[in-house]
């Protein structure tokens, strides 16, 4: 399982995937996570999971869906309280509920 | 209603989906996205400003001059950008047929009309310095659009049937040939008729340049760039202040190296190095009133943010506080940004603080750090007061804000 994280220059998502991690191991889920700029979007999608997106680049969902609509990848943009509080698992629950589906 | 909350919802239902649409525009997210791309190897830029100054101290005078790194590197910013807009401009689109040889022919193109001379004796083909480093970048931004936009046109026609007898890779090679011949052939015309793009772009940006260079330019910029951020839009200027920026440190470290004095305060070593003390709107006092706050909220928020703000990410305090669509905090965030931004020209201006004249990208270094780099003591000076004086401008705000969430804290735990 890959999540893919991606925010401006790939630095505050940075921080959350680090979260992420803990929260993976601590609950001994087995799984990569990466955090990127959104400017190398396509070079990482290929192989994700699912890709969670940091609220500040709301305004770029069109976008975003229509690049990666290829891959059939799930999406969704990280609640600005989770990222806020740089909430690991709350964030992983986010990337696990969309997974699932 | 209120008039501020007129004002938000104004922002929320009509300005922000129209800055939505202009964002979504192919053409700008090529640039911005090329721009992203190109930060790593121009960061590259950065260690060998913070080796050169090492190498001033007696001890560690041992360290070999490595400018040339720089270069290859800043230096071919242009090249780089030419090649980049093409392919991701193709993937914006969803259409990476013609990317890789539309990133060809675009650097083609900008390398003809750079106007290079030949030395048939010598065996050598001349360019501008300026204009391969970050003088070209206008022209690259143009010719790489342009290209693109052949490229993709002429990847949606093709000379044969679906059906053809003809080998794909015939057919691929010549309905990739056209545009190609196209493409050298507008750049070669403009050479041979002596028709420079180069200098009528460089002419047609001068003076938005010059504005941006000025003490009221530079507060402009951050005011806008804070603006656009509490409402959640972070890089959109950003392709325009990094041409400014990169110019304007070139100029300076030109001047410098020539004997002369560094002139322009509008850089990305002002900016990030300077003004945007834990990120846009100097928010590092923020986040340090938020880890001794009385509100529960507050505190966690300030205390995990703490580290992302001493290296200048500011991310986490401005969704967590929040100071997006948040009044009472978006007032001081903006104010922050003139302040810090108004004081410090002024500082520079004025002689009492070194202009910077070296690249130094290292945004991620606490800025008091960026700012002994960049200009010495009066750099770390200048930064002391500006985290002061941001203090000053976020406490009577964050006090009123604070109140309201204990208050609304309260109320949850006597239900």
């Amino acid at each position: 399982m890959k999540i893919l994280l991606i925010c401006g220059v790939g630095a505050s998502s940075g921080f959350i995937a680090q979260a992420m991690r803990r929260a993976a191991k601590s609950r001994g889920i087995e799984v990569k996570i990466l955090a990127r700029s959104e400017s190398e979007l396509m070079d990482n999608i290929d192989s994700a999971s699912c890709l969670l997106i940091g609220p500040h680049l709301a305004y770029q969902e069109e976008m975003i869906k229509n690049s990666i609509a290829q891959y059939n990848v799930p999406y969704t943009f990280i609640p600005e309280d989770i990222y806020g509080a740089i909430d690991g698992d709350g964030a992983l629950d986010v990337a696990l509920s969309i997974i699932k589906k | 209603m209120k008039v501020e909350n007129k004002f938000i919802v104004w922002m929320k239902t009509s300005f922000s989906p129209k800055l939505t649409k202009l964002c979504q525009n192919h053409y700008v997210a090529a640039v911005q996205k090329s721009i992203m791309t190109v930060l790593p190897i121009i960061m590259i830029g950065s260690f060998i400003t913070v080796l050169t100054l090492a190498r001033q101290v007696t001890f560690l005078a041992w360290i070999p001059d490595l400018s040339l790194i720089n270069q290859f590197s800043f230096g071919l910013m242009s090249i780089f950008i030419a090649l980049l807009i093409p392919i991701k401009f193709m993937e914006e689109k969803s259409s990476p047929k013609f990317k890789n040889i539309a990133a060809l022919t675009s650097l083609g193109t900008f390398l003809v009309l750079l106007m290079p001379t030949f030395d048939g004796e010598l065996g050598t083909m001349n360019f501008m310095l300026d204009k391969i480093g970050t003088g070209g970048m206008l022209c690259a931004v143009f010719v790489g659009l342009i290209t693109a936009k052949i490229f993709y046109e002429a990847g949606k026609h093709s000379f044969f049937k679906e059906d053809t007898a003809m080998p794909d890779i015939i057919v691929n090679m010549f309905d990739s040939m056209l545009p190609v011949m196209f493409c050298l052939l507008l750049g070669v015309i403009s050479y041979k008729v002596n028709f420079d793009i180069y200098a009528i772009l460089r002419m047609a940006f001068n003076p938005l340049g010059t504005i941006a260079q000025t003490i009221p330019g530079v507060v402009l910029i951050a005011f806008a760039e804070a603006f656009l951020y509490s409402f959640g839009f972070t890089w959109i200027l950003f392709p325009i202040q990094w041409t400014i920026w990169m110019d304007g440190i070139a100029a300076n470290a030109a001047a410098v190296a020539a004997g002369g004095v560094a002139s322009n305060i509008c850089l990305m070593e002002t900016y990030n190095g300077m003004f945007n003390i834990g990120g846009v709107g100097a928010t590092l006092t923020l986040v340090l009133l938020m880890c001794f706050s009385k509100s529960r909220k507050l505190k966690s928020i300030g205390r995990v943010s703490f580290i992302p703000a001493i290296l200048n990410i500011n991310e986490p305090v401005v969704f967590g506080a929040p100071i997006a669509y948040n009044p009472i905090l978006m007032i001081p965030f903006w104010l922050n940004a003139i302040m810090m931004s108004l004081v410090g020209s002024i500082a520079y201006r004025i002689g009492l603080v070194a202009i910077p004249s070296a690249v130094n990208q290292l945004w991620y270094f606490p800025t008091i750090i960026q700012g002994f780099i960049n200009s010495g003591i009066g750099g770390v000076v200048l930064c002391i007061v500006l985290t002061g004086l941001s203090l000053l401008i976020w406490y009577p705000f964050f006090k009123v804000y604070e109140s309201d969430i204990v208050t609304q804290e309260v109320a949850k735990l006597s239900k």
